[in-house]
């Protein structure tokens, strides 16, 4: 995470970093395909980390101005069995607000975007909401505007079972927004064993605002955690193993023991373009208490390597609380332009095209892991003080390890 | 990786029961876009030029602390007259512990410390031709001269194509692979291969610009007035040592629409390599969003045949802006298919 105290929570991690230089470089024995996360298998919970819309709507605050290049996101979700399913999702919002909680004040990234002497604070919050999907059926909406109604709420499918489809889709709370989709299978509320899901998300933008004369989309598969084994009872969806203090409602393959991220250094010419690469991380564990202001309740420390094609390395690190989207140069650099010539993940520094860069989540606590997730969306330009004329998203590798790390998912009470 | 280190004092019995258990567990096993493997397979690669220039820049990483080695092969599937090129270029690369590396297929990557491609150079990787399109193949094996396969899954592997990612599909290794050089995707050497994929899919045209909101009045300014889909397949079996072209038939079948009702579309042969237009009739819905499922048979017998494959959805602006996405697609559960991998 970056804010305006990063300084104090980098220094918190750099003891930590000496150790990641020694558990991320050794790989334990790996688990087989099937026992981990997969973005290419139809599965029972489906995480998609970056969510981001921010379009012409009057209710965006700030609003777009000359320059800025319009957002949305299309979600797609599909059932691929042959019998209904329920499945809840949860949207969270990860903005910051200039002065404090959602509706204080408008959407900011640092203190810079707010007035002088306002500060830009963090404030998570989630919403849900409940889909039933007919069978084999797909259901796509766009973050801006959700879906008033599912497709066959009228009358039933006309291709299908008859019956009235309940659910609706809820537009994102705010504009802009930044943050992420949760959504599992649940019976009657209660998570279930239905390895049928499966969801893509295409990020779309057009702009600059006042020209539009380019659109840019970058598409990328959701997370998908399979089911394991039903749980005992409780209240969590464990991920891998139970975390301390934790107990089930249902059990899910394992967040990766630590995520490796193959990238284009910022700046670097890449054919006919200069790269510049955004990453999301977002914790495997979380908490989710709809409509509440939520604390940060997991602080998941991502200890981080950089190895570039010398065969040198770098270490950095950072803290991630929640969906937590920055430009590759911002980790290890104040936010902004200032500093990103000196950044471990600039080509500058490391003088080749591309690199490795491994991530390993450490602390979470009692009650949650450290496990992350990630996403990296690339940006295209013909030069470094041009606006971009392409995107592309792409899947984080992961390694998981023999012994899984355990992380928790709390959904909220119920009504 | 499964070995059998440590048992060899087991009884008999014993054996046979673990041997049951592996056979089971590698049956289930597929392909992987997150792990590192043996095999990688990048299935598109262009490099065309002309008024709408496309290269592809390839990203290998050694995800080990050991030196690891690969044996690489561009396949051109390009079509000239109607007829698949089938044309292969073979070439080697060593990693250090970690390593990345990068190149563009038009540019390759010579030895030379002295050019712009800094970094340790893995090895001379040779350019593609202009007009190439088609695939690229990596298997891990024991020496950077020769050697036979290596199992120790080390690979991972990205492509961009002109501003459009997907993660190269992985094979892992099972068992440990033997030293002959044909390589058996069959679920005990190597991972079988998916014969039938899920796709999701914003319909073609204007219908599918309609869920991004530009018409509803509040969206992204001028937005996104057209979509396209298309799908890039390369069938599972590569002969590199005869060079005999392999083939697959693509048929799409159901192809289901928001409010469930039913399609289905043709059989489409694809010889080594071939970019489907995903525009027939079955593909014309009348909602926004669909699904389809894409299954490959064997031209031959009409048995599931294993094929790998990547998504590609092109976007155009109202002012004519255009931007491509590749994704990589889920594997249908429990649909696999073997596969071989002949070396020279």
């Amino acid at each position: 995470m970056v804010t305006g105290s990063k300084g104090l929570k980098f220094s918190a991690v750099v003891g930590a970093v000496a150790l990641a230089s020694v558990t991320l470089g050794v790989v334990g024995a790996a688990a087989q395909p099937g026992e981990a996360t997969s973005t290419t298998r139809t599965a029972s919970y489906l995480h998609f980390p970056k969510v981001v819309v921010w379009t012409t709507s009057p209710s965006a605050n700030p609003a777009l101005a000359p320059g800025d290049y319009a957002q949305d996101t299309v979600i797609q979700l599909t059932n691929t069995s042959n019998e209904r399913v329920d499945v809840n999702c949860y949207y969270v919002n990860a903005n910051r607000h200039c002065g404090g909680p959602p509706g204080s004040g408008p959407v900011c990234r640092t203190d810079a975007d707010c007035l002088p002497g306002v500060q830009c604070l963090p404030g998570w919050q989630s919403a849900d909401f409940q889909v039933d999907l007919a069978p084999q059926q797909p259901v796509g909406w766009t973050a801006s505007t959700g879906l008033s109604r599912l497709p066959c709420f009228d009358a039933g499918c006309p291709g299908g079972i008859p019956d009235q489809q309940f659910g609706l889709v809820p537009a994102v709370a705010e504009q802009p927004f930044i943050g992420e989709l949760r959504c599992f299978a649940v019976e009657n509320d209660v998570p279930i064993d239905a390895d049928v899901l499966k969801g893509e998300a295409t990020i779309v933008e057009s702009g600059p605002f006042g020209s539009a004369d380019q659109v840019l989309s970058a598409s990328y598969n959701a997370i998908g955690f399979q089911a394991t084994s039903d749980g005992g009872g409780g209240d969590a969806l464990c991920l891998g193993g139970t975390p301390a203090g934790a107990t089930c409602a249902a059990n899910y393959t394992p967040c990766a023991a630590n995520l490796s991220v193959q990238h284009f250094f910022d700046g670097a010419t890449v054919g006919d373009s200069v790269v510049s690469t955004e990453l999301t991380l977002s914790p495997c564990s979380t908490e989710l208490e709809t409509g509440a202001l939520l604390a940060p309740s997991n602080r998941v420390v991502a200890l981080i390597l950089v190895y570039n094609e010398f065969e040198q390395r770098f270490s950095t690190g950072t803290v991630v609380a929640c969906s937590e989207n920055t430009r590759l140069v911002d980790i290890d650099t104040p936010e902004g332009p200032a500093g990103d010539d000196f950044s471990l993940f600039s080509v500058g520094t490391q003088g080749t095209l591309g690199g490795q860069t491994r991530i390993k989540g450490t602390g979470g606590g009692d009650l949650f892991g450290p496990g992350l997730v990630a996403v990296a969306h690339q940006y295209f330009a013909p030069d470094s003080d041009s606006d971009p004329t392409s995107s592309a998203a792409y899947q984080v590798n992961g390694n998981f390890a023999a012994e899984p790390i355990a992380d928790a998912l709390y959904p909220p009470a119920g009504p | 990786m499964i070995t059998f280190a440590g048992r060899r004092t087991a009884s008999v019995v014993t054996l046979s029961v673990a041997l049951a258990c592996l056979a089971a567990t590698a049956s289930a096993q597929s392909f992987t876009v997150e792990e590192p493997s043996s095999i990688l397979i990048f299935p598109k690669v262009v490099n065309e030029d002309g008024d709408n220039p496309r290269d592809t820049c390839i990203q290998i990483t050694n995800n080990s602390n050991m030196m690891a080695h690969a044996y690489c092969f561009y396949t051109d599937g390009q079509s000239l007259n109607g007829v698949r090129r089938w044309s292969v270029t073979d070439f080697r690369i060593s990693l250090t512990r970690q390593q990345t590396t990068t190149w563009c297929a038009s540019e390759g990557r010579p030895v030379d410390p002295s050019d712009d491609s800094t970094g340790l150079d893995p090895g001379a990787v040779p350019p593609v031709i202009p007009g190439f399109t088609g695939s690229l193949v990596c298997i891990e094996v024991d020496s950077p001269f020769g050697g036979g396969p290596s199992g120790a899954n080390d690979f991972t592997g990205r492509a961009d194509v002109a501003g459009a990612d997907y993660n190269a599909i992985g094979i892992p290794a099972i068992d440990n692979p033997n030293a002959d050089n044909i390589l058996d995707l069959d679920g005990v050497e190597y991972a079988q291969c998916p014969s039938a994929y899920h796709l999701n899919f914003a319909v073609n045209g204007p219908a599918g610009a309609v869920a991004l909101g530009p018409m509803a009045g509040v969206g992204l300014g001028e937005g996104v007035a057209t979509v396209s889909n298309s799908m890039t397949v390369v069938p599972c079996n590569f002969d590199f040592g005869n060079l005999i072209p392999a083939r697959v038939s693509i048929g799409f079948d159901p192809i289901v629409d928001e409010t469930e009702v039913v399609g289905s579309e043709g059989i489409s042969d694809v010889v080594c390599w071939d970019n489907l237009q995903l525009e027939g009739t079955g593909f014309n819905l009348l909602t926004s969003f669909g699904t389809a499922q894409a299954n490959g048979t064997d031209p031959a017998t009409g048995s599931p045949a294993g094929f790998v494959a990547v998504a590609n959805v092109l976007r155009v602006g109202a002012s004519g802006g255009m931007d491509l996405a590749t994704t990589n697609l889920h594997a249908v559960s429990d649909s696999l298919a073997n596969g071989q991998i002949i070396l020279p």
